[in-house]
């Protein structure tokens, strides 16, 4: 299969062509040929490439505080080709504050990542962090990014979740409507990824007395939309969260719409909502969200191509940071 | 024949009033003297005609006298003459005659010269033709219906009337009353054998506008030996397209959807047969055309960038004729003539392919070489139709049709077993696009100095686009069914009204007034379906049918009231002024958009040089949703509403020109625009476009930058001419969701680009054109690798790195045609052959990118550069009954 990635379709006349048999005159079949010819010839051939990013690297890192410290760093492949590319083992990676280099990644072979132990060093919130990643040749310049980590916001409801019936691509779901505000959010620290979910619980019938025990299980809810300014508000591709950027709409009252990922029986319980909110630096946040888009991509034939984020110079990639705040609310 | 008068000094100090009977107007007289003061000459005269002359002696002159001879002269006019020299003139009271200084002149002063300037061969108006004064004091551009108000004091007078192509023709009048002149100009002897000698001063671009005469079009290069409006307008400065005409114009950094496209006043969304490379307009009929890139007037509004006026012939009034045509890609007849001779004509066109029966048994032929069945087929038409009524000597009401549009179907297929393994593929393509324009045009002379026009239209557009891809493979090692379904539709439907009334105040000054209400109904929708079965294959096709009920597309209703204002006022010093308000209120359900938009410019016209100063805030409407910016005829309009914002910008422009000499100019200018709320389809997203609201509000917005600098110079010969030009300017576009948020290249940011073109006489009957065009590559967006996912179960992905929105800019865009052009007469009619090879030195110029998946390894990608043309020879053959 075919899927054209830049144009809906290309036009009838890119076919090349050969000659056929007619019955008419050879000098006239020959010319009336040959000026159709032309006219249906398109060329389609390689591009040659004049340059490639072939062999550079890309790290992937992102903080938060309480968590161990993890960087995965590779080699950039040819789109065309899946052999190439490579995980990068043994290289020097360190993480500091812009004035006093502090820790030197360790390298976990089995889960081929690179790691700072959490007995070692733990994410201070209120220092910016900066990263560096060397070549092993020593002759070009290493792979650097810059972050801060942004300070946990507490969500808050401005009004109780509401509860409906929905139809969702023709199946019965429960559709949560929550208004909500991030007031000690700012313009510097408006990045988002929310993640919403419910516990899966199960009825029991305890001598005609019924009720539900939770299973363990939870369920992701889906972003559901929003009225305001849906551009805003991206459901991830990746873990089904929800990315969104404050600045773009009213911190102080606005609407988020979750579903539930299947119908709700009756043998089921619904009466919390527990959820993450995560206040991202600006480069986790971007860098999510074009990740997520080209995974989307990958469904659609007929996009745009989703440009890639970094704030990494000198390579690929991105160091982020991260700090979640978890809590949950429960329908009246 | 006027007596020559010798007027001298003389020396009055008196009052005096002289008592008369006999009307002033009419009368006429027989006076000699010499050397005799002004109001003796003055009580003569009232003696000798019985015509009260009342004057004041305090204001005449005392040194200097009146030398005259008339014989049998209006009393007016010797009056006139004699007081002249004295600063003085006069006006008519009542029965008597009033001597007046000339400071003092009222408006019943000035007269109007008024009329109609038509051609004298067919009687078909001529649009924008010139009428000015041969000392070039004072003059007019005629409007689009051929009509001149020229306001001129008592006097004499030489007016000079010129039109692109005709011959010019100069009229001596003495002006003492208002005055209707309808002139019909000849074309001359050199240009029925193609010589043109354009009128300099009309083909540069002196108030920011490029005039298309129907024989520049006919001598700009061809594309199959088609002559197209829109490619002479592609050899312009400032002006790109992705390739060959291909995805429409990009107008100084401005994306296709932003031209106002009027056809006979009528709004025309999209300009292409096959794909933009033949434009829908029949240059068999086109009268007049004309580009604005800088310097909007104020009676235009609804688009960004720039403004295309074509008008439409009249059909002729006098005699029939007609016109056949056969070139390599369309065959085309031309009918008409009077109804009424002198009050009514018709004209008819019709242009079609002759290539469909070729590209099926070619296309067959190629399926069926590859082990497949199938065919492909591809048609374009179109008619015109246009009624002329010319009612009295002040009306003409007229009916325009027309109807056009593309056909392309494809289907083929595969079902082959290789190796034990089954194959089975199916492409089917189905697109259907076309315009339906219709209008009825009133216009009238409503008074000596007012002009309206009126008209009712329809405007219908209408894409369809199905695509249904199959792959399928069932062997030992793999069982899947791989299939994708798309389809689009965008219909647009506008209904309006507009009234346009132009008043000549006086000389200096032209004042416009328009409104007009248009309704507007949109119809976007797509949608598409992929689907992967591991099972075994069961080659069904999603029809188009079943696709088409799950789009379920909606029709948006949207109305857009207008109203403009425009003055145009000499200022003196050959310095022309025109500054208006367009404004405009859009409601779209409960949502209301109202804006007044301020449009300034200042033309100053020296003998040798001139100079244009302009700036114009621009609103629009309407925009298109297209794929990456190549303008397909399967692209999204969409209207303003509560999620999508109208664009707005900023235009400001300036030239400065020279005349070199009779035959030369040159222009430089340059140019600068701000654009806002403009949109695109999101990095990523297939916008499903499948009813309701939601859809809208996935469209990211942003804004968008253009400035450069343009050059141009142009050399008129008898045997040939030859124009260079070209420009050199940035744009770019800024969304917060695309590209990061970073500012990117426009997709049509050349950056560079120039044109030359030379027409050259060859012999009596021949002429050689020759154009060549360099233009730096399009940008486009570009992987430089790709990151590899290894999952944990041994699963492996790549997704490409682009690294920056449009970062890759193809090579260098150069072409080089060369035509010839031969005329000959027969009995029959006058022949007129083409022959010219396109793209002669066969280079492969990219138009865009195919980022492909290859068919039986997804995770690979592939990467091709598609160019169109290569060398393209073409044949056309002309003949023109009754001209």
């Amino acid at each position: 299969m075919k899927n054209k990635n830049i144009v809906q379709s290309s036009p009838a006349f890119c076919k090349k062509n050969v000659i056929f048999a007619s019955s008419m005159s050879t000098r006239c079949k020959f010319a009336i040929f040959f000026m159709i010819i032309s006219m249906l010839w398109s060329c389609s051939e390689p591009l040659q490439l004049e340059y490639s990013k072939e062999q550079e690297w890309l790290l992937e890192c992102e903080l938060t505080p309480s968590k161990r410290i993890e960087a995965k760093l590779v080699s950039l492949g040819n789109f065309n080709n899946i052999e190439s590319g490579s995980i990068i083992e043994n290289a020097v990676i360190d993480l500091g504050t812009d004035t006093d280099l502090a820790f030197r990644f360790q390298y976990d072979a089995r889960n081929k990542i690179y790691f700072i132990p959490l007995e070692t060093y733990k994410i201070d919130p209120s220092i910016p962090y900066t990263i560096k990643a060397y070549r092993f040749n020593g002759d070009t310049a290493p792979l650097e990014a810059k972050t801060k980590i942004p300070v946990g916001q507490k969500l808050v409801f401005t009004s109780n979740p509401k509860l409906t019936d929905a139809i969702v691509n023709g199946t019965k779901r429960k559709t949560i409507q929550l208004n909500l505000s991030i007031p000690t959010a700012n313009k510097d620290q408006g990045f988002f990824r929310l993640l919403a979910y419910r516990k899966i619980f199960k009825k029991v019938d305890q001598g005609g007395e019924i009720t539900f025990e939770p299973t363990g299980e939870t369920e992701l809810l889906e972003f559901g939309g929003n009225d305001a300014e849906p551009l805003a508000f991206h459901q991830s591709a990746m873990d089904g969260a929800v990315l969104f950027d404050i600045n773009r709409v009213d911190k102080n009252n606005f609407e988020l719409r979750f579903n539930t990922a299947s119908s709700i029986s009756e043998d089921d319980h619904f009466e919390t909502i527990f959820y993450t909110l995560e206040a991202l630096a600006e480069s986790s946040y971007r860098y999510k969200l074009a990740k997520s888009k080209q995974i989307k991509a990958q469904l659609y034939g007929n996009s745009d191509p989703v440009i890639n984020y970094r704030n990494m110079t000198n390579g690929y990639g991105y160091l982020g940071a991260c700090n979640p705040v978890s809590d949950s609310i429960s329908f009246e | 024949m006027r007596k020559i008068f010798n007027i001298l000094l003389i020396i009055f100090v008196c009052s005096d009033s002289i008592l008369a009977q006999q009307t002033p107007q009419d009368t006429r007289v027989s006076y000699r003297c010499v050397n005799k003061p002004l109001p003796v000459v003055l009580k003569e005269l009232s003696k000798e005609t019985g015509v009260n002359i009342v004057f004041s002696e305090s204001k005449i002159n005392s040194t200097k006298t009146v030398t005259i001879g008339a014989t049998n002269e209006l009393l007016v006019d010797v009056v006139k003459v004699i007081c002249e020299p004295f600063k003085l003139t006069y006006q008519i009271i009542g029965g008597n005659i009033a001597i007046v200084s000339q400071k003092f002149e009222g408006l019943n002063e000035q007269f109007t010269l008024s009329g109609y300037l038509r051609s004298k061969e067919g009687g078909e108006a001529l649009p924008y033709a010139a009428v000015y004064l041969a000392d070039r004091s004072a003059g007019v551009f005629c409007n689009e219906d051929g009509f001149y108000a020229l306001k001129l004091k008592r006097g004499n007078h030489n007016v000079v009337f010129s039109y692109v192509g005709y011959n010019e023709d100069t009229l001596q009048l003495f002006l003492g009353r208002d005055t209707t002149v309808n002139m019909r100009l000849g074309t001359s002897n050199q240009i029925t054998e193609i010589i043109v000698e354009e009128d300099l001063t009309r083909t540069t671009e002196r108030y920011g506008e490029t005039y298309f005469s129907t024989d520049r079009i006919a001598n700009a290069m061809m594309f199959a030996g088609e002559a197209d409006v829109l490619r002479a307008i592609n050899s312009t400065s400032g002006v790109s397209t992705a390739s060959d005409g291909f995805g429409g114009l990009s107008v100084r950094g401005g994306n296709y959807d932003q031209n106002l496209i009027l056809y006979d006043g009528v709004p025309v969304q999209n300009t292409g047969h096959a794909f933009g490379f033949i434009s829908i307009f029949n240059s068999s009929i086109i009268q007049d055309s004309r580009l604005i890139k800088g310097g909007f007037p104020a009676r235009y509004g609804g688009r960004l960038s720039s403004i295309l006026d074509i008008k439409t012939r009249d059909g002729n009034n006098q005699h029939y004729q007609g016109e056949l045509s056969l070139s390599t890609i369309a065959s085309r007849a031309v009918v008409e003539g009077p109804i009424i001779k002198d009050k009514a004509s018709f004209l008819l066109s019709y242009r079609r392919t002759f290539a469909d029966p070729w590209i099926k048994e070619l296309s067959r032929y190629i399926i069926e070489s590859g082990d497949g069945k199938g065919e492909t087929s591809y048609h374009f038409s179109d008619f015109n139709g246009k009624l002329s009524f010319w009612i009295g000597r002040r009306h003409q009401l007229s009916f325009s049709y027309y109807n056009g549009g593309d056909d392309l179907r494809s289907d083929a297929s595969t079902d082959k077993t290789s190796f034990g393994a089954r194959y089975n593929s199916r492409d089917i393509n189905e697109q259907k696009w076309g315009n339906q324009l219709a209008s009825v045009h009133l216009h009238s002379q409503l008074g000596k100095n007012v002009f309206s026009r009126l008209i009712a239209y329809s405007s219908k557009w209408e894409s369809d686009a199905y695509f249904f891809d199959r792959n399928a493979v069932d062997s030992a090692a793999v069982v899947e069914d791989i299939y994708a379904a798309d389809y689009k539709v965008s219909k647009l439907d506008m209904q309006g009204l507009r009234w346009d009334l132009d008043l000549q105040l006086n000389r200096n000054h032209l004042f416009r007034f328009g409104a007009g209400y248009v309704k507007n109904s949109f119809t976007p929708g797509f949608i598409s379906i992929t689907n992967v079965n591991t099972g075994p294959i069961f080659p069904e096709v999603i029809t188009k049918d079943e696709i088409s009920l799950l789009a379920n597309s909606n029709s948006y209703g949207s109305s857009e009231l207008t109203a403009y204002f425009e003055e145009e006022f000499n200022a003196g010093q050959n310095v022309l002024f025109n500054l208006g308000v367009h404004g405009s209120q859009f409601k779209y359900g409960t949502t209301t958009y109202t804006s007044a938009q301020p449009r300034a410019s200042m033309n100053i016209n020296g003998q040798k040089t001139w100079f244009n100063l302009s700036a114009a805030m621009l609103r629009q409407y309407h925009q298109a949703l297209s794929d990456n910016g190549l303008g397909f005829p399967s692209d999204q309009w969409i209207t303003a509403s509560k999620y999508i914002l109208p664009a707005d910008g900023f235009n400001a422009n300036t030239s400065l020109g020279f005349l070199l000499s009779k035959s030369s100019s040159v222009v430089i200018g340059a140019y600068y625009k701000s654009m806002k709320n403009i949109i695109s389809l999101g990095e990523g997203e297939a916008l499903q476009i499948t009813g309701g609201e939601e859809w809208q509000k996935l469209i990211p917005r942003g804004e968008g930058k253009a400035y450069g600098v343009e050059a141009g110079f142009q050399w008129s010969h008898p045997k040939a001419e030859f124009e260079i030009n070209a420009t050199y300017g940035k744009a770019n576009r800024q969304f917060e969701d695309l590209n990061n948020g970073e500012s990117y290249l426009y997709k049509y940011d050349r950056t560079y680009m120039t044109n030359t073109s030379l027409s050259l006489k060859t012999g009596e009957k021949s002429r050689m054109n020759v154009f060549f065009t360099y233009q730096k590559g399009s940008n486009v967006s570009l992987p430089t690798g790709g990151i590899i996912v290894r999952e944990q179960n041994g699963q492996k992905y790549i997704y490409p790195v682009f690294e920056g929105k449009n970062n890759y800019r193809f090579p260098a865009f150069i072409r080089l045609d060369v035509g010839f052009t031969f005329n000959s007469k027969s009995k029959i009619g006058e022949h007129r052959i083409f022959v010219g090879i396109y793209n002669v030195l066969n280079r492969k110029n990219p138009v865009y990118l195919d980022i492909s998946r290859n068919n039986f390894d997804l995770n690979v990608y592939e990467i091709n550069k598609v160019s169109i043309f290569p060398v393209l020879p073409s044949l056309s053959y002309t003949l023109a009954i009754g001209k």
